[in-house]
């Protein structure tokens, strides 16, 4: 039977464990975090309903791991917490995340050649159409064809739409007449049951389901936990890949993150951990010849083109209450800016209502010292006037962003990663774009004030992408567009950091598409 | 310390009092004590019983909707130091109190329930109390009860189902 060994059990690697002891392989998973319970109902309760604001912000879910087993450095402009955003457990980042799911666009493929900026994947919208149907059907993606700004589809979304929130409604019509087109989210937030999985009951927290409506990577893990063909290692870290003869032949690890190392063969290894610890992964695994910069950077690839969504809050007020918080995050949506503009005014974002009333905004009222009920009601009125409009911007690699091996050492002695993130004058091209758009946006509302968000205070939305891009060519890439590396046969990088471009859209999806197309050419060439 | 001085005096009482807010702040704010370290485990129902009674005192409130006990619950359970706390507030709260009419607590007026609050809160020692007592217990109230007195039909946490928030809220007086 043939081996694989994955390394990283989030949505990426999840999927490929899927597909595969589907075709027939032995799937060994090595996931550096702990276990976390599924249905997600106690990170729910520790981070919703009994959410505390003035305990230490150690997060209970996932139990955090030891400094010397997980960390990062990080300098330039990102004011995010990258050792906080990196979610380890098993299940990965998809244990937490509002789960939005659009398609990228055909041009984002092209982005070079249309647009003179950023990078050509080595894949059409065309190639991976069929495999976006059927990630939308893997995680249970509810959605409708509303979206006049999306890729052709040759299928219906799995599940039907959720419906705009009532204010959303209003709001559509209020844009529509300023020239902006609206529409539904796609989200992989079951509308009704699926797979196995509850029908949403709106508990209005997208980012922490506790009944499993919302996907999470431990839904298809649980299922497969039935399979002889599976075997899931939790705390349990890979320090090196093994080549020998220019072929993948399996990981050394160190289970429950003990003195002890082990071996572990494979005919296949695929990485999906991310775009950090992939990179830091493949830097660390350095081998003689070709391999003595780390594995898969003979040209010096590896950690370059390292990028992060921006994501810049507004918030726009009104003279009348709007009531925000009634549905889930995300319900209204404009894809109509996800082109860049023309003479470099910036790249292109999306544009979104987000109509949960922020926890954030709450617990950071509940921060606040009050004497009575009265008083805290009185803090909190102002919010029911407000709704965060947010931008989801795309941004381009330089040389100021990348990953690579830092000063800081794990418990092994390896380093650790460190990186550096530095904007560009793309990224504040396409900041003044977002503004401006924001103002459009207010405008068209009849919004009586809009507070922006500064530059420097973009969010990730732990989209990390980029550091082992794929390509046509080892010169100027890593792998190709299945993930395999360019001068080693036998080793794959799936998911996010694989990524040739940060496109606007939300990255997910395409890893799960992606993924199943990689899982498929895995199977083809094990089983030839 | 926690503690600020009711701008009237418990005897006064209580329409004064509730017409000054409740609680007086400190010019400058205190320092945040927060429960670091100690045993987790239940809460007894007396504890409890006198909590929900802090709660609807703090709050205003005759009838909570929240899930305030809940709460208690859970931080006493799984955060270390909180169920000490709350046994050691209690413990005050019954101190200022006839003996034995712990019980009885919960059955006295918001006046005379304000009163006892600000007692235990004058004392030097009441800070470690600000925090896990007094502003949690109306993080919830703002995270709950509130939303019903915005004018929502409930809150953000709760099963609410998806035919609700796409009509409009029914018209009611927002308190």
């Amino acid at each position: 039977m043939t081996r694989v060994a994955i390394v990283g059990s989030g949505i990426t690697g999840t999927t490929l464990a899927w597909h595969l002891v589907k075709a027939g392989c032995q799937v060994d998973m090595f996931e550096n975090g702990p276990e976390v319970p599924y249905p997600h109902s106690p990170q729910f309760e520790a981070e919703v309903l009994y959410a505390n604001q003035y305990a230490p912000p150690t997060p209970i879910f996932p139990p955090p791991l030891p400094l010397d087993i997980k960390n990062v450095s990080q300098t330039g402009d990102y004011a995010g917490d990258l050792q906080q955003e990196r979610i380890m457990c098993v299940g990965g980042q998809a244990t937490r995340w509002f789960a939005m799911t659009p398609r990228i666009g055909t041009e984002h493929f092209r982005s070079f050649s249309l647009y003179g900026f950023g990078r050509d994947w080595p894949i059409s919208y065309e190639d991976l159409e069929s495999y976006y149907s059927r990630a939308e059907a893997h995680i249970g993606v509810s959605g409708q064809a509303d979206n006049p700004f999306a890729p052709r589809r040759a299928s219906p979304f799995p599940l039907p739409a959720f419906a705009l929130s009532y204010q959303d409604r209003m709001f559509a019509e209020k844009l529509k007449a300023r020239g902006i087109v609206t529409h539904t989210t796609p989200q992989a937030r079951a509308r009704e049951d699926y797979d196995g999985r509850p029908g949403c009951q709106n508990f209005g927290e997208c980012g922490r389901c506790p009944v499993g409506a919302r996907y999470s990577p431990n839904h298809h893990l649980e299922l497969l936990r039935g399979s002889e063909r599976f075997a899931l290692h939790p705390n349990c870290l890979v320090r090196r890949i093994i080549v020998e003869n220019g072929k993948g032949v399996g990981v050394t690890y160190h289970p429950e993150h003990g003195a002890r190392q082990l071996e572990h063969p494979a005919d296949v290894v695929i990485v999906a951990a991310g775009a950090i610890e992939t990179a830091r992964l493949l830097l660390l695994s350095k081998a003689t010849g070709i391999h003595s910069d780390g594995l898969g950077n003979a040209s010096g690839q590896v950690g370059r083109n390292f990028g992060m969504h921006h994501v810049w809050w507004n918030e726009l007020s009104f003279p009348k209450p709007v009531m925000p918080g009634r549905a889930g995050p995300p319900t209204l949506l404009s894809h109509q800016f996800t082109l860049p503009e023309k003479d470099g005014g910036g790249g292109g974002m999306t544009v979104e209502m987000f109509d949960g009333v922020p926890q954030g905004t709450v617990l950071a009222a509940g921060r606040r010292q009050y004497v009575s009920g009265k008083a805290s009601l009185e803090a909190l009125r102002p919010f029911i006037s407000k709704r965060a409009l947010t931008v989801n911007a795309e941004t381009i690699p330089s040389d100021d962003k990348y990953v690579a091996l830092g000063d800081k050492r794990d418990r092994f002695g390896d380093p650790f990663a460190a990186v550096t993130y530095k904007l560009n004058d793309f990224d504040r091209a396409t900041y003044q774009r977002a503004q401006r758009l924001a103002g459009r946006f207010g405008a068209a509302l009849g919004a009586e004030s809009l507070s922006p968000g500064p530059i420097e205070q973009f969010w990730s939305a732990h989209h990390h992408l980029g550091t082992c891009r794929m390509g046509d060519s080892l010169h100027d890439s890593v792998t190709d567009s299945f993930g395999a590396l360019h001068e080693t046969s036998g080793v794959y990088i799936c998911g996010g950091a694989a990524f040739p471009t940060v496109t606007p859209l939300q990255p997910t999806l395409t890893m799960v598409a992606l993924a199943i197309r990689s899982a498929d050419r895995i199977a083809e060439q094990l089983a030839g | 310390m926690f503690s600020r001085r009711m701008v009237n005096s418990a005897i006064v009482a209580g329409v004064l009092a509730l017409a000054a807010g409740g609680w007086k702040m400190h010019h400058h704010p205190p320092p945040r004590e927060v429960p670091t370290g100690g045993p987790t485990g239940e809460l007894d129902s007396a504890t409890l019983a006198a909590l929900m009674a802090v709660a609807r005192t703090l709050t205003e409130r005759d009838v909570l909707k929240g899930h305030y006990a809940d709460y208690y619950a859970y931080q006493a359970k799984n955060r270390p130091g909180y169920l000490g706390v709350y046994r050691a507030f209690v413990a005050a709260l019954a101190a200022e109190i006839a003996p034995g009419a712990l019980e009885d607590f919960g059955r006295k007026t918001v006046a005379e329930r304000w009163s006892v609050l600000e007692r235990i809160g004058s004392s030097s020692a009441s800070r470690r109390f600000d925090v896990p007592i007094i502003q949690e217990t109306l993080a919830v109230f703002m995270r709950t009860d509130a939303w019903l007195l915005l004018g929502y039909e409930d809150w953000p946490g709760m099963a609410r189902g998806l035919e609700n928030y796409t009509k409009p809220l029914p018209e009611r007086a927002r308190s």
